[in-house]
């Protein structure tokens, strides 16, 4: 067996080897960014800040960023408004297969992406719909809403369905309950799973490479074209940009909501 | 203030038969509680009054109005739930408002009550602050003040000190009775805690498996039970069974076994029937002398003796081979009946305890 004070060390160790895996390509991108060479290199040789200047040269990126924020801002919002219905049935409500359902809610998880959005294409074309921004948003949410289900599913586990009944007997409707007390409780759920949906919608290809023509395409689209295209560490630099806000953004969120603790799961 | 009448009710969920046909009248002001253990389908009943559960036979009538069509925010009811189920994410004020708002006060008039009624639990100066900023007595007091401020007809409770710690039970509970006099309302709570049962109703029901097995004020109920299985319930209780026998004098006694021979006060009875016998602990006097004037008088050995602090549990085994609980008070700088050196009772000590045939209850 191992001694208390050594299994410590060795668990501090592993975890501490895994944390350097998973955030050494994010350090990686940030140096790059910042060299000064031509190409993307490691370990940089000379400091400059050409890259940033040279995002713009990145083709449509500012309306295809634009196009991103709006589909990711429509697809979660959505998204969590059908959440909010799906994990209250499911939490709260007598239901068969409960088990089985839930499943099927979060299957996009676990399907591959690209057989999602093949699926996706076929339908809308079946539809007469594709290739349109709304087609875009309904994508997006198939993709997404396993996410906001999750975390409120877990807010609503851990309300307190006596603050409900407390606010009915003191003359609340039904309607009023979940207005004022219901839905403050869900707030963390509500907020992490929006984010959540929303950061997943937003850099999102391999969905919306199949449902994107023309004047319709996303940031990630644009990204990667360029990539495919040119060498140099433009790319880093864009990618810099978009994980300081986003690391900015969940820091906030946690603060004040402590998301985190939700999308794990208690 | 209003009459509340629980009519037979009848809940089953499933093959299991919660309530058994339960029947409770509560008097306008009136302070009833319902002591069972739990699982006895007590806050069943109380879920049923508030609404959200429907019974399935019977009514439940408020000043002689069925309320059991009524969806729970119509039925204008106090609740006072066992976690106090405050708004998180509401300061006390916005708690009490609550209902007000939800009734469609006035903001002025909204403003007065809920400083009326602060003042009433004496919280005033806590009013904006979140219920995660309090102790458990002062969330108990804002649970309360939220119940009361919306004038309900009948105000309901649920276990509504048994989150508080031994000390300030004692204190809410003198709090409590001088709010719910204060107040006059009619008060319903449930509870397991039978001290907190007897102290602080007018009237105390008993509710064992699905029924009400018997409802008196608390003294009455106490001191004399109708029913062997609320005595036994109701604080400890020396329990023994005997068969009744009339001397030359037609005096009744019980003959238990053992040899044991009790005399008993109670007419009327069956000379050969059989009966069970309760004693309360407290009812015995314990002495190191016998003494011939009193009837009932037994010698035993002290077995075991727990210190309870106002009093101790004697356990005495007497010579018909019983083992009789017996409380023992110290008088104060009086005779310690010779049983107690320096204040602790010897075990092993020979004594003597009695006890008066009044104090016998007899059960079928």
């Amino acid at each position: 067996m191992f001694e208390d004070k050594s299994f410590r060390v060795v668990v501090n160790i592993a975890g501490w080897l895994a944390m350097v895996f998973l955030v050494f390509p994010v350090i990686l991108t940030v140096v790059v960014s910042f060299n000064g060479s031509q190409f993307i290199e490691f370990p940089p040789t000379s400091f400059s800040l050409d890259w940033y200047a040279n995002i713009s040269s990145i083709h449509r990126i500012g309306s295809a960023t634009l196009i991103s924020l709006g589909i990711g801002l429509m697809a979660a919002g959505l998204a969590t408004v059908f959440a909010i219905g799906a994990a209250l049935v499911l939490v709260r409500y007598p239901l068969p297969a409960k088990p089985v359902l839930t499943a099927f809610l979060l299957s996009p998880v676990t399907l591959p992406t690209v057989a999602i959005g093949i699926a996706l294409i076929q339908f809308f074309i079946m539809l007469d719909v594709a290739f349109t921004w709304y087609s875009l948003v309904f994508g997006h949410i198939v993709l997404i809403v396993a996410y906001p289900i999750r975390t409120i599913i877990a807010s609503l586990t851990l309300s307190d369905t006596s603050l409900e009944e407390a606010a009915s007997s003191l003359g609340a409707g039904r309607l009023t309950v979940f207005r004022t007390i219901t839905l403050p409780q869900l707030r963390p759920g509500l907020i992490s799973g929006f984010l959540f949906a929303f950061l997943i919608s937003f850099d999102n290809y391999p969905i919306s490479i199949f449902l994107v023509r023309g004047e319709l395409t996303t940031m990630p689209i644009e990204v990667f074209n360029y990539i495919s295209q040119n060498l140099d560490p433009t790319p880093a630099a864009f990618s810099t940009l978009y994980i300081v806000i986003v690391s900015i953004v969940i820091m906030l969120a946690e603060r004040r909501y402590g998301i985190i603790s939700l999308a794990v799961g208690k | 203030m209003a009459r509340l009448e629980i009519d037979s009710i009848r809940l089953a969920i499933g093959e299991n038969e919660i309530l058994k046909g339960v029947s409770l009248d509560i008097a306008e002001g009136e302070c009833v509680s319902i002591l069972g253990p739990s699982g006895c389908g007590k806050t069943t009943t109380l879920r049923a009054i508030a609404g959200f559960t429907t019974p399935h036979a019977g009514d439940i009538r408020i000043d002689e109005r069925s309320i059991l069509e009524l969806p729970p925010h119509k039925r204008n009811l106090g609740l006072v739930f066992q976690d106090y189920a405050l708004f998180p994410h509401m300061t006390v004020t916005e708690n009490i408002a609550y209902g007000l708002v939800m009734r469609k006060a006035s903001k002025v008039d909204i403003r007065q009550r809920v400083d009326q009624i602060l003042e009433l639990v004496q919280l005033s100066d806590l009013e904006n602050r979140f219920p995660s900023e309090m102790s458990g007595g002062q969330r108990q007091r804002v649970a309360l003040a939220r119940a009361l401020v919306i004038h309900p007809d009948v105000l309901l409770l649920d276990e509504p000190l048994g989150a508080l710690d031994r000390k300030l039970r004692d204190q809410m509970q003198v709090e409590f009775r001088r709010i719910q006099h204060e107040v006059g309302i009619t008060t319903i709570f449930v509870t397991h805690d039978q001290e907190e049962a007897l102290s602080l109703s007018d009237r105390v029901a008993v509710m064992l498996d699905g029924q009400i097995q018997e409802i008196g004020a608390p003294e009455t109920l106490y001191q004399s039970p109708i029913s062997h299985d609320v005595m036994t319930f109701l604080g400890a209780s020396n329990v023994l069974t005997g068969v009744i026998a009339y001397d030359e004098n037609s005096n009744a006694k019980v003959e238990c076994d053992g040899g044991l021979v009790l005399k008993v006060n109670t007419t009327g009875l069956k000379n050969g029937e059989r009966k069970r016998l309760g004693i309360r602990p407290e009812n015995f006097t314990i002495s190191s002398t016998i003494d011939t004037q009193v009837p009932n008088s037994f010698n035993g050995t002290i077995e075991e003796c727990i210190y309870k602090g106002a009093y101790a549990d004697v356990y005495v085994r007497i010579n018909s081979g019983h083992l009789i609980n017996v409380h023992y008070k110290k008088q104060h700088g009086g005779n310690d009946h010779g049983i107690a050196k320096s204040g602790t009772v010897v075990i092993g000590s020979n004594i003597f305890i009695s006890v008066h045939p009044e104090n016998i209850l007899m059960f079928t």
